[in-house]
This record gives C-alpha cells, sequence and structure tokens, in this order.
C-alpha cells in the first residue's frame, strides 16, 4: 500500500507557520513538520494537542517512590533487621532522602525512554530524511494528499500564500513512511474533563488544609503532633522503664546468683593496713620481670602512660610528690626516694591502688587492674632513679663540704655510692627473685595461708582460695606478652 | 541607562547570522584540525592526568596511609576535593535547569558547555569517596543488591549511602539530560559528516533523528520535565552532601545552616569555573559572537549574588557559635579565624567575600581578564572553603589530647592535580568531539532580542 503526499519546503519558520494554518484551514491532514529547531508556535499552527508524557513522567515518579520506600522498608525492618543506634527498623525520615533521589532518577530516565519509544527512535536507527538540510536550515510540511477528489492545483494555491522554496507531489511505500510519520494527528483528540476534576479537587483539599492550619483551633498547652515518631523512640528497653516480658515488670534485673561479670574476678580485700599487708603477701605483680630480669618496654610504656594520666597530678613527673594539684596546696604524697613505698611488696601497691590510702582516693574506677599492676612497674623504676639522684646530689653535696678532708671524706663518699648502687640492685631485682625463685615457693606460700587461714576462721575461706586463683588467672594472661589481663583488654 | 537598556535589547547572538551560518560555524571545530592552542591544552592537561593516575595506582595498591591523615583528621583532601567538585557540577545544573525553568534565553548559547562540565566534575567527584574506599574494587558493596553475606544491606539511615544515591542519580540525570540535548545536535552533525566512519557513530548516537516536529513537541515538553526534576535534584544533592558534615557531631559541621550554605557555595563555585572556561573557550574557539556579555554579564552578576549568600553564611555561622554559649561551637569558630591554620580562612574569606566584591562594578564585569582572574580566585577560595570545614572542624576537636595537625602528602596533592587533569582532558575532548554550543536552541533564539 502507498501514500500520496504533498510536501511544502520553507527556508524560514515564517513560512511554515503560514503554511500550516492554510493547510489547516483548507482542511487538509498534516502528516507532520520537520524542522531543524522546535519552532514555537507550530503545535498550535498544526493543531498538535498538549503530550500526555507529564502524566507518564509522574507515573514512573511514583513507581519510583513506591519501590523505594518498600525496598528500604523491607531490607531495613524486614529481609534482616539490623540495630544501628537503637533506631527503630522503620526510619522513615532517614529514608527521605533515598526516596527522593529514586522518584527523580526512575521518573527522568522513564520519561526519556519512553520518548525515544514513542517517537520510533532508537541507537543505531537510519535515518530517513523527507527533505534534506531539516536538520540544517530548511523546514518542511507534509501534507495528506488524500483523495483524488482534491484537485492538486488548488491544494497548491492554498500554500502559494506562504511562500515555500517548492512543493512535491511524492508518493511513499507506507512501510517506508511508518518510520518518520505516524497517525497520532488522525486519533480525535478526547475530552480530558475528568482531569480539570482532579485538579480542582486537590486545589480545594490544599485550601481546606491551610484555613485549617490558618484559622484553626489550637491548644498551647497539648503538646505537638510527631509525624515522624520513630527516630525519637528507641525499640531497646530503657533500663529503669517497666517491661511486659521479665520477671516482675523490671527491665533492669539483678544478675543471676553466684555469677561475676567476665574479667572482674573479686578481690576480698577491705580498705584497712593489714588487709594491705596481706595482699602484699598474696597477690604477685602477674608481669613479672623474665629470668634476665627485664620487663617487656610495651608493659612500662603502658605503665609511664597510665602514670602520666592518673598519678602525676600529685605525684609529679618522677614521684617527687611535686605534681600541680600538690604545688597549688593539696597536702603532697611522700617522695618515691624517700618513702615507705619502697619498703612496700607490690601487692600492697595495689591494694593501695584499688582500696585508697590516707589522702589518696581508690583508682579502680579509673584504672584497669592490668594496668594497675603495669603502673606499678613504672613505679619501681621512677623509685630507682629518685633513689640514685638522691644519692647522687648526697655525695656531691658531701664532696663539696668536705674538700678538705679529702682522703677521709673520698672513702666516705665511696662507701655511700657503693651503698646506693646496691640498693638500687636490690630494688631493680627485687622482682626477679621472686621471678627465679617463687613459683614453688608462691605455693607453699599461699597453701600455708591457706591452711593457717582455715583454723583461725571458716568465714574467711575464699579469700585464700581466691588469692592464688587470681594470680594464676592474671599471669597465665600475661604469657601470651599483650597488653595484659582481661580487665585491660576490656578497656 | 541607555547603555543598559542596549545589552538589555542587545540580540543574542551577534552578526545576522542565518540558519545556515549557525549551524556551520558551531560544527566547524569539531570537523577542522585541532589548532596548536589545543595541542598545547592538551598535552598540559594529559600530563597533569598521568600523575594523578600514577600517584591513585600508588595509594591503591600500598594503601591509605600514603596521604596524609591520621586519627584525628580522618578526611581532608580527598573529601576537600569531592565536595569541590560536586560544587563546581552544580552551576551546569543550575544554568541548563534553574535558569531555563526561568525562561532565560541567553542561557541557550552556554547550557550545553556548563552541563558538559558538570557530567566531567561529577566524574572527578566521584573518584575520591572512591578512591578514599582504600579498597575500590569493593566499591558495589555500596549497592543494595542480593549477595550472599545473608543478604546484609546496606544501612539506609547513614548519610554515606545517601550519598551514594545522591551523587549516582545526579551523574545519571545529567547525562541523560545532556544527551536529551545533544540527539537533535548530533543528527543536524551526521547530516554534514562526510567521512563514513564518522558519518555512522554520530547516525549511532543520534538515533535517526530527522526533526519531525511530533518529536519535537513531545522532545520539548521531556526538556522541561528533565528541567523541573533536575532542579529540585541540584538543591537536594548538595544538601545531602551537607549532611555528611551536619549530622555529625563535630563543632564547625553540626549545623542546620550547613545545606543552604553549601547550595550557595556549590552553584557560586560552580558559575566561576564555568565562567573560567567559558572566557577560555570563546577565545580558542572563536565563538565569541554566541557568548557574549549577553552571557557573561548575568553570570557575573549570579556569581556576585551568590557570593553574597556565601558571605553571609560565614556570618550567621560566626554569630551562631558566639551567640550559642555552647563553649565547643565558640571555640570552633575562633580556632577557624585565630587557630594554627587561620591562613586557610583568611585565604577563604578574601577570595569568596572581598574580592567578589568586585563584580559590583560594571567596568569589572566587562573587562574580561579582570573577571577570568577573579574567577579564579573564587575557585581557589571555594576549595580552601571546604578545607576550612573539613580539615580545621576536624584538628581540634572535643578532647584536648587528640589534637593533631595535618599536611597533605606528594600523593595526595598529585590526586588533585590529576584531578584536574581529568576534567580539563574530558572538557578539551568535548570541545573537539561535540557541539559546544546547542545548535537546535540557539537557532530557535536568533532573532531573539529580549
Amino acid at each position: 500500500m502507498s501514500k500520496r503526499i504533498l510536501v511544502a519546503t520553507y527556508e524560514s519558520e515564517d513560512g511554515l507557520l503560514a503554511g500550516a494554518r492554510a493547510a489547516r484551514q483548507a482542511g487538509l491532514t498534516i502528516l507532520d513538520a520537520y524542522t531543524p529547531y522546535a519552532v514555537h508556535g507550530l503545535d498550535k499552527a498544526m493543531g498538535l494537542k498538549p503530550s500526555r508524557l507529564t502524566w507518564v513522567c509522574f507515573a514512573f515518579g511514583a513507581l519510583g517512590v513506591i519501590f523505594i520506600t518498600w525496598f528500604q522498608f523491607w531490607t531495613s525492618a524486614v529481609s534482616w533487621p539490623v540495630n544501628i543506634g537503637g533506631k527503630p527498623w522503620n526510619s522513615l525520615p532517614a529514608f527521605a532522602p533515598a526516596i527522593f533521589e529514586m522518584m527523580v532518577l526512575f521518573a527522568g530516565l522513564g520519561t526519556v525512554i519512553v520518548l525515544f519509544a514513542i517517537s520510533r527512535l532508537w541507537p543505531g536507527k537510519r535515518s530517513s530524511t523527507i527533505v534534506p538540510g531539516t536538520t540544517d536550515d530548511r523546514f518542511a510540511l507534509v501534507v495528506e494528499h488524500e483523495t483524488a477528489a482534491m484537485d492538486l492545483e488548488e491544494v497548491r494555491a492554498t500554500f502559494e500564500t506562504s511562500h515555500p522554496l517548492a512543493i512535491e507531489d511524492r508518493v511513499l511505500e507506507l512501510n517506508e513512511s511508518r518510520a518518520p510519520l505516524n497517525d497520532d494527528l488522525t486519533r480525535a483528540p478526547r475530552s480530558q474533563t475528568w482531569l480539570g476534576a482532579v485538579n480542582w479537587t486537590l486545589a480545594a483539599f490544599l485550601l481546606f488544609l491551610a484555613i485549617t492550619v490558618v484559622f484553626g483551633v489550637r491548644n498551647p498547652t497539648r503538646p505537638n503532633w510527631e509525624v515522624f515518631r520513630e527516630m525519637f523512640r528507641s525499640p531497646a528497653s530503657s533500663a529503669l522503664s517497666s517491661s511486659s516480658v521479665l520477671p516482675d515488670g523490671i527491665t533492669f534485673q539483678a544478675p543471676v546468683p553466684h555469677t561475676i561479670p567476665q574479667g572482674l574476678l573479686p578481690l576480698h580485700y577491705e580498705a584497712t593496713d593489714a588487709s594491705a599487708a596481706l595482699a602484699g603477701q598474696e597477690l604477685e605483680n602477674p608481669y613479672k620481670p623474665n629470668e634476665q630480669g627485664l620487663i617487656l618496654p610495651a608493659i612500662i610504656a603502658r605503665g609511664r602512660s597510665v602514670f602520666t594520666k592518673y598519678c602525676a597530678c600529685c605525684h609529679g613527673p618522677t614521684g617527687a610528690g611535686d605534681g600541680p594539684v600538690s604545688r597549688r596546696g593539696f597536702p603532697p604524697p611522700t617522695s618515691y626516694a624517700v618513702g615507705k613505698s619502697n619498703e612496700m611488696k607490690d601487692g600492697q601497691i595495689f591494694h593501695m591502688l584499688t582500696y585508697g590510702k590516707g589522702n589518696m582516693p581508690s583508682h579502680a574506677a579509673q584504672v584497669p587492674r592490668g594496668d594497675r599492676w603495669k603502673v606499678i612497674l613504672y613505679v619501681r623504676q621512677l623509685q630507682a632513679n629518685a633513689k640514685a639522684e638522691l644519692a647522687k646530689a648526697e655525695a656531691a653535696a658531701e664532696a663539696e663540704k668536705q674538700a678538705a678532708a679529702k682522703k677521709a671524706n673520698a672513702s666516705k663518699a665511696d662507701t655511700e655510692k657503693a651503698g646506693a648502687t646496691e640498693e638500687k640492685q636490690t630494688s631493680g631485682t627485687s622482682d626477679n627473685d621472686k621471678t627465679s625463685g617463687k613459683p614453688s615457693g608462691n605455693a607453699t606460700e599461699s597453701k600455708a595461708t591457706t591452711t593457717e587461714t582455715e583454723s583461725k576462721s571458716s568465714e574467711s575461706k575464699p579469700l585464700k582460695l581466691d588469692g592464688p586463683q587470681t594470680n594464676k588467672k592474671t599471669s597465665s594472661d600475661d604469657t601470651s606478652g599483650l597488653s595484659g589481663n582481661s580487665g585491660d583488654r576490656k578497656s | 541607562m541607555s547603555e543598559a537598556t542596549m545589552t538589555e535589547s542587545a540580540p543574542l547572538v551577534l552578526g545576522n547570522k542565518t540558519l545556515g551560518a549557525v549551524t556551520r560555524e558551531i560544527c566547524e571545530p569539531m570537523e577542522r584540525k585541532p589548532n596548536s592552542l589545543w595541542w598545547a591544552a592538551f598535552c598540559v592537561s594529559s600530563t597533569m592526568l598521568l600523575a594523578g593516575t600514577i600517584a591513585v595506582t600508588y595509594q591503591v595498591a600500598t594503601g591509605i596511609g600514603t596521604w596524609g591523615l591520621n586519627r584525628t583528621v580522618g578526611w581532608a583532601f580527598d573529601i576537600t576535593n569531592f565536595v569541590f567538585w560536586i560544587g563546581i557540577g552544580h552551576a551546569g545544573t543550575l544554568i541548563s535547569a534553574i535558569l531555563f525553568l526561568f525562561r532565560q534565553k541567553w542561557l541557550t548559547a552556554v547550557n550545553r558547555s556548563a552541563e558538559a562540565m558538570t557530567i566531567f566534575a561529577v566524574m572527578c567527584a566521584g573518584t575520591f569517596p572512591l578512591i578514599h574506599m582504600g579498597r575500590p574494587w569493593l566499591a558495589y558493596w555500596m549497592f543494595p543488591y542480593p549477595n550472599t553475606r545473608g543478604s546484609l544491606w546496606i544501612n539506609f539511615r547513614s548519610p554515606l549511602v545517601w550519598d551514594f544515591f545522591a551523587i549516582s542519580t545526579y551523574f545519571l540525570i545529567s547525562l541523560t539530560f545532556w544527551y536529551v540535548g545533544l540527539v537533535p545536535d548530533l543528527a543536524t552533525a551526521r547530516d554534514r559528516a562526510r567521512h563514513p566512519l564518522r558519518k555512522r557513530v554520530l547516525g549511532f548516537f543520534s538515533l535517526g533523528w530527522v526533526g519531525s516536529f511530533k518529536t519535537w513537541h513531545r522532545y520539548e515538553l521531556v526538556y522541561l520535565l528533565l528541567a523541573g526534576l533536575a532542579a529540585p535534584l541540584v538543591v537536594s544533592v548538595h544538601t545531602i552532601v551537607s549532611f555528611d558534615f551536619a549530622t555529625g557531631v563535630i563543632p564547625g559541621w553540626h549545623t542546620t545552616i550547613l545545606p543552604p550554605y553549601f547550595v550557595a557555595g556549590a552553584i557560586f563555585s560552580g558559575l566561576a569555573m564555568v565562567l573560567s572556561l567559558l572566557l577560555i573557550a570563546r577565545k580558542v574557539a572563536h565563538l565569541e559572537d554566541y557568548i557574549t556579555m549577553r552571557q557573561i554579564d548575568p553570570m557575573a552578576k549570579l556569581m556576585l549574588t551568590t557570593g553574597l549568600i556565601v558571605g553571609f553564611a560565614y556570618a550567621t555561622e560566626v554569630f551562631m557559635a558566639l551567640y550559642s554559649g555552647n563553649p565547643y561551637e565558640q571555640f570552633a569558630s575562633i580556632n577557624r579565624a585565630m587557630g594554627p591554620m587561620a591562613w586557610a580562612y583568611w585565604t577563604m574569606v578574601t577570595c569568596n567575600v572581598v574580592i567578589p566584591q568586585l563584580l559590583w562594578f560594571k567596568a569589572v564585569r566587562s573587562n574580561l581578564i579582570l573577571l577570568f582572574i577573579i574567577t579564579i580566585f573564587v575557585n581557589i577560595g571555594m576549595w580552601f572553603e571546604r578545607f576550612v570545614i573539613i580539615v580545621i572542624s576536624l584538628h581540634r576537636d572535643f578532647l584536648p589530647s587528640s589534637w593533631a595537625s595535618y599536611t597533605p602528602t606528594v600523593i595526595e596533592v598529585a590526586t588533585l592535580i590529576g584531578s584536574f587533569g581529568l576534567f580539563f582532558t574530558c572538557f578539551l575532548i568535548f570541545c573537539r568531539l561535540l557541539p559546544m554550543i546547542s545548535i537546535g536552541e540557539i537557532k530557535g533564539v536568533l532573532r531573539t532580542h529580549d
């Protein structure tokens, strides 16, 4: 089947517009026009009705919104709900950004794809131009030459007033003509009054809402209506709220009897000097030096770090008792160089850190157990340094004072120096002694204590059982060579 | 007054051109061999791109440790560059979508290159979060696809996921918008092409377009719809980018002013970049008749306006911090202006607030060399704005013990240079391969005088 068409070519949009109007007046069917750009007003001249692609855009946008809203709810609340910061599963306000983006993406891509589909444009399609130059500077009007009843000359006369460059009479094979020309125009325009009704209903509803908001009754004492509650209400129960599932309706349940939290084995001591002395006997530093008397540098470094943070404010950076707090008038602690701390055992110092002594409060809450043992090792180092310094200073003073009696004084200074170094050695290796000789000795000692106290009172029984156990646990942890016991790891 | 009226009624395209002349002149730069100026620019930009590629390759192979980041300053050059490039992109969408909705006819001469700029800038921007991941080959994990890890879904409550959705949507919609605008022009170029390969390639991408008015009729509507979708999209994208910061608790980030402040800053920086590029491109590609004062003057005025909004935002931020009574906010604000990195803050204020005030004068706006220099300053200033927001806010946080400083490494600087290389290389190739000005649209406004 073939179709006869008239093609009028113009060199400006004015001629095309005039030609289109004339053709419409003459009752001719305009199949299409070909222009290098979107000529404004040609749609009216050709009698094109507004495109319905707006609705396609709306539909795709709505599809995007529905899809991504469902998808976010499904993934976050149904498929695998993951508790993130106690946020509720359905966090609608947090879903809004993705909903908006997906709406735009669906609407934009969908509309463009539909545009190309209904305009029969696709990648690689061969272009079949009616008149050459319609993508450059030529305008063409294509009119259907319907029947023989229409006089060709009459049709030509219709176009004559619009001054076309040329008018051609052509025959198109229909399958060829289908690609560039489609028969949208022959379809009768449908009434779209129902759309008007929808628009007016929506407008009236919005107006009603606006009036309600502006003139509605307000109650200032009533709290505001929460549109999105989800982000304020956590699905996790508050500790002090009532519970519908747990016994007695209490959320914050007491721990199961006879259990202890992980890494918090109880210490059965009291805040007394006697108890401290007992601790000195029973407890042993799990970070003992090895056979060569060496301590892992990481342990000392951790001890220094803890000391700087929690101890140096009063004890001062070298342990001289000159920390910033002391300098401002708080009773200063005794210096490590002269204080009793030198004679204390590690366990005793540990007791002091845990329960406090004198002006020094307990540091159990701030410093985990492992760190307490490590800081003791660092304090031992400070003590040794302080004593060496003291001895040096004394020796120097002595030497200066008694410069005259050189011989006698020299020998005195020598003995003093020797004493100092000896002392340093002992303090430095006191732990060492324990290490080398202790494993068996310690066991026997604690065993002895156990039997001794067992005979004394049955109440203190857990103490003896616990003391060695604690030690064993921490030291076994320490053999891993890492940062310390479970309390430390927890921090 | 008379002069102003004259400018207003000057034709959009100079030289009383015929339709054929417009086609010829715009298609010419893509049909003739590139001149030596183009080759020089291409050499420089591709060298920059190569430097960046080497840096990124080394960084991907070695790890993020090649950057100067530390535990306190966990975001620095990478995210600064990301926000900077995303911002640059926004002016393209502003011009082609928002101004299109406002029926600003002058934009027809610049929207094509502005949109191209958007796409290349978003490409540059997208690179940075990718390489910041450290394992960019796992970037697809950001996409919510059914997986073998029990189908563990992404966290839709995270601003970083919002970012992923915003940036990818923005890129796809900008690309679509740009391509839809290109189709009629590709058909024009196809019908002019002589070389069969060129004809085939252009024919493939021009979808068989012949200029049917029925298609034009729908096309116009779709273009309008896309503009209507892109306009809120551009606002949403930079709002979501600002959420990356505003939803954090860092003083200097945790403010509600951030979204509007970011959007204004993005358009400000983008306009500066569009102007910098076009002032050069119109000379190099001989498009002085198309890109005239009718385009340059309103863009300079828009730049002044958005610059004032940005300046106002700076002042508001300081005021809100000092008025809030929140010591951390106050400290963050004072630290910006008087802290160890105050030089960055004052560079930003000088470039973004002080220097653009020159644009009040018509003499400055019509002096193209001066205008070009101002746009460069604005580009520098806007880069520093993101640096100030990110690095200065991070390097002094709540705990003095975690205070730190930041210095970029060579790798980071090379990556920044490389992103500029990518941007300019893409732009130069675009100038050679595609019509820089929308032929179809400029023909429609050829006789427009208002």
